[in-house]
């Protein structure tokens, strides 16, 4: 009977959710709100952006990236190289996401995110962190850190977050 | 001699439900276009009211063809009934080229739509024909006399009955649906909180190929559309992605990097082990399978910009086929074989053609961060993914442009069906 009961009840939760899920799709438009997802967490351009909480301290976790490119900044060295001892000393795991801008098509886009992150990843091996340590993702264009349609949210969305 | 059509349940019994509907918005015309009137249909007997106007539908598609100028139905002479003789002097005298009278009968389970298409200048009757249709597909049986009216005078094979498989993103929220060539009766295929892209067509209309995350990893689908079923074909390391279905509807192109970096695989429609098609230390993605089989089209940045390239299905040696501008991606071949469409950045991320012959290229969109461009059946326009999140329809050689919008998210990643209906002559 508990077990029925619990089924029910999980049967009515998924189903409000489903209609939650419909009502928003329906509602916001994209652009109006800032509460997408990891938008509010990091900054823009370069140096100084994407503090996370976690065992990265104050390290920046957001590496940016050029148009169409995947080659790694200089400025990035020193805040990979941090990440490379952090990972070292902690043996911990990273999953490196890798996204792009939303120019170009989708599909290339998911392409050009799986190699921003996997150059991560390889700068990382290269420092000497374990490659059973990391693990990456690409979300292409599909997840944007800003939803406008400019400059400097492209610049915003071209990146790999290291994810620990 | 009057031809019957029965419209299959090959439309699909989408177990899904109704949601909101796109606005819809055609723009542009041709001045050189046959003018055509399409009389409202009469009535005979039966109370179930239509729920579609079939003399509106009709109009609206030869509209969008670009290749009618659909005379409004107030400025059109008072329609003959159904079965008398039609004197098509008054439709002449106003220079209408075409009149189309109809009758919608009741049956037991639907309605029987009768329809005649007149030439003007000779009063002769170009075509008479019924489609039988249920109830609920009324819409559909109109669009299919909008293509028989379409194929008469064109020589053509209409594509208004056939479907749009589009994604709807919102922040938080994906959701895979498909709606009527003209955006109606939209339904939701599959709802998200993670990525859902690149929906395909299986070439028999009755699978849907689509990219889907799960729990943070992509996964290859092929979802049958009338039982709901889903089967993950793919869900190696890395990329899973792109899929494009064999003319045969037995494989699907994809792009794996399960070996270190995105390359082409063909793969069984059921899963399976991937045959590896492409080898090079780039980006390999995006194929498209040419209708005969034997290319499969795709973009790749071996030479240092994402260009397209086309390689056999069979393997080999990959050869060039953009040279223009520094990202030409996203190919798709038209169902002549003899075309792609394209996204070209260098025109400032448009639509564009491609002739496969002359290798001239034209563009075909406007505005600006357009994307996913897809043929219909009879490759007469071209449905992509415009800037501003709408959908754009473009009737390839004529000025003539639909627009479909939706109220909350942005609509992408359209894909045109195939014929839906078969051809029963």
């Amino acid at each position: 009977m508990m077990v029925k009961n619990s089924f029910m009840t999980a049967l009515f939760v998924s189903a409000v959710l489903f209609i939650g899920g419909c009502t928003s799709s329906g509602g916001s438009k994209d652009g109006e709100d800032g509460s997408g997802d990891g938008s509010d967490t990091s900054g823009y351009g370069a140096g100084g952006s994407g503090y996370g909480s976690g065992a990265g301290g104050g390290n920046p976790r957001v590496i940016y990236f050029d148009f169409d490119d995947s080659s790694i900044r200089s400025e990035y060295d020193s805040v990979l190289a941090t990440h490379a001892q952090n990972l070292i000393k902690s043996g911990g795991q990273v999953t490196i996401q890798g996204h792009t801008d939303e120019r170009g098509s989708r599909e290339y886009n998911m392409a050009l995110g799986e190699a921003r992150a996997h150059v991560i990843s390889r700068y990382l091996i290269n420092q000497g962190v374990s490659s059973s340590q990391i693990s990456s993702v690409s979300y292409g264009e599909e997840q944007p850190e800003s939803y406008d349609h400019n400059e400097s949210a492209w610049a915003r969305n071209r990146r790999a977050v290291l994810d620990y | 001699m009057q031809k019957v059509f029965i419209l299959f349940s090959a439309l699909m019994l989408l177990p899904l439900t109704a949601h909101a509907e796109l606005t819809i918005e055609i723009t542009g015309g041709n001045s050189e276009a046959t003018s055509i009137a399409v009389a409202p249909f009469s009535r005979d007997g039966g109370s179930t009211p239509l729920t579609a106007d079939f003399a509106e539908i009709i109009s609206a598609d030869l509209k969008r063809s670009g290749q009618f100028n659909p005379v409004a139905r107030t400025n059109q002479p008072p329609a003959p009934a159904w079965g008398e003789a039609v004197n098509t002097d008054a439709w002449r005298s106003r220079k209408i080229d075409n009149l189309v009278t109809g009758q919608i009968l009741q049956t037991g389970s639907g309605y029987k739509a009768r329809f005649s298409l007149y030439d003007t200048a000779s009063s002769q009757k170009l075509l008479s024909e019924t489609v039988t249709t249920k109830i609920k597909d009324q819409r559909f049986a109109a669009h299919h006399i909008a293509d028989l009216i379409y194929e008469k005078l064109t020589g053509k094979r209409g594509a208004f009955a056939t479907r749009i498989a589009y994604v709807v993103a919102n922040k938080r929220h994906r959701t895979l649906k498909i709606s009527d060539s003209d955006g109606h009766n939209a339904k939701t295929v599959l709802s998200s909180n993670e990525p859902i892209l690149s929906p395909a067509w299986s070439p028999d209309g009755k699978r849907l190929a689509y990219v889907a995350f799960d729990k943070g990893r992509p996964g290859i689908y092929v979802q049958t559309l009338a039982s709901g079923k889903r089967m993950r074909i793919s869900s190696t390391s890395g990329l899973n992605g792109a899929p494009a279905w064999s003319p045969d509807g037995r494989r699907l192109a994809v792009t794996l990097s399960k070996d270190g970096n995105p390359e082409i695989y063909i793969i069984g429609a059921n899963g399976g082990t991937p045959r590896r098609l492409t080898h090079s230390e780039s980006i390999d993605t995006e194929p498209s399978w040419s209708p005969d089989g034997r290319w499969i089209a795709f973009t790749s940045n071996r030479g240092g910009k994402p260009q397209i390239y086309k390689i056999a299905s069979s393997g080999g040696n990959a050869t060039r086929l953009t040279y223009e501008g520094s990202y030409n991606a996203d190919s798709s071949y038209a169902p002549d074989g003899k075309r792609l469409a394209l996204i070209s950045r260098s025109r400032g991320d448009q639509v564009a053609i491609l002739d496969l012959e002359t290798r001239g290229m034209q563009t075909i969109s406007s505005g600006s961060l357009n994307e996913s461009p897809s043929f219909a059946p009879n490759g007469s326009m071209v449905v992509y993914a415009a800037g501003g999140g709408v959908l754009s329809v473009v009737a390839v050689d004529y000025d003539v442009r639909q627009r479909l919008a939706r109220q909350g998210g942005e609509i992408r990643d359209p894909a045109w069906s195939p014929y839906l209906i078969g051809r029963r002559r």
